[in-house]
């Protein structure tokens, strides 16, 4: 697993790439809980690399997202491959999740979410 | 063509990707259909994540744990059945998750299992000789 940390003003962006399984959830919730002790309350997750995620990956995303709403702080999702969006659609996650078809929009509206 | 392959992965979490290369790469072989084959590996997957996790937890043995994992396909079937001999586990009587409710009842686990009842079309448990025997089914 590949995560990419770019700065877009009050957002940031994590740009994951390869498979988000058991294995490689960690390391992505390591980095999420790391830019939320940063302070930071706005996160968009771009998945335009990920060919696949299992339940620990949704797990993370999850936990991040509920962690986030209590801060007043918002986590958006981006470039969802069909495959990851059809694991997100049968957990009963789409309606749990702001996702966007593209990070430019994610980031705008995670900047502007609760305000 | 063959009818029945298997093979043991080591029980480690970094074995997940391989274990899914396997599982695609005979799918195809038995000509089941692109989303099915998705299906069936997230299936498999979550069974060996919980394993590895929770059936396999003693550390002192990590090093001979083992998944056996044979895939047959017989009239308009595929079978995959997964063998370990961690911890007894069932997991087709756990209860399924509430996928209805609000963010903050929201339950963080219980959708591994759930995945493997809702992406095969029958899924089968039994203890036998020290092993988990636990095979998932789908119909094509």
């Amino acid at each position: 697993m590949e995560i990419e940390e770019k700065d877009a003003g009050k957002v940031k962006i994590l740009a994951l790439s390869g498979r988000l399984d058991a294995y490689s959830s960690n390391e992505v919730e390591k980095s999420i809980t790391g830019l939320i002790d940063e302070g930071c309350v706005r996160i968009v997750v771009n998945l335009e690399e990920v060919e696949y995620i299992s339940s620990s990956g949704l797990r993370v995303m999850l936990a991040a997202l509920k962690r986030l709403r209590k801060l007043k702080g918002e986590l958006s999702l981006a470039c969802l491959r069909p495959y990851v969006k059809e694991v997100f659609d049968i957990a009963g996650f789409t309606q749990l999740f702001a996702i966007y078809d593209r990070e430019a929009e994610a980031v705008d509206r995670c900047a502007a979410a609760g305000e | 063509m063959r009818d029945h392959v298997e093979q043991e992965f080591k029980a480690d979490l970094a074995q997940l990707e391989r274990i899914g290369e396997f599982i695609v790469t005979v799918l195809r072989e038995f000509g089941l259909a692109e989303p099915k084959i998705f299906h069936l590996q997230l299936a498999v997957d979550e069974a060996c994540s919980n394993i590895i996790k929770y059936g396999y937890a003693n550390a002192a043995t990590a090093e001979d744990d083992t998944i056996m994992i044979c895939c047959s396909r017989c009239n308009g079937t595929i079978a995959v059945t997964i063998k370990d001999r961690g911890r007894p586990f069932d997991p087709t009587i756990v209860a399924p998750p509430d996928l209805e409710t609000s963010l903050e009842e929201r339950k963080i686990g219980g959708l591994g299992i759930y995945f493997m009842r809702k992406l095969t079309d029958e899924i089968s448990y039994t203890y036998k000789d020290g092993q988990n025997v636990l095979t998932m089914v789908v119909r094509y």
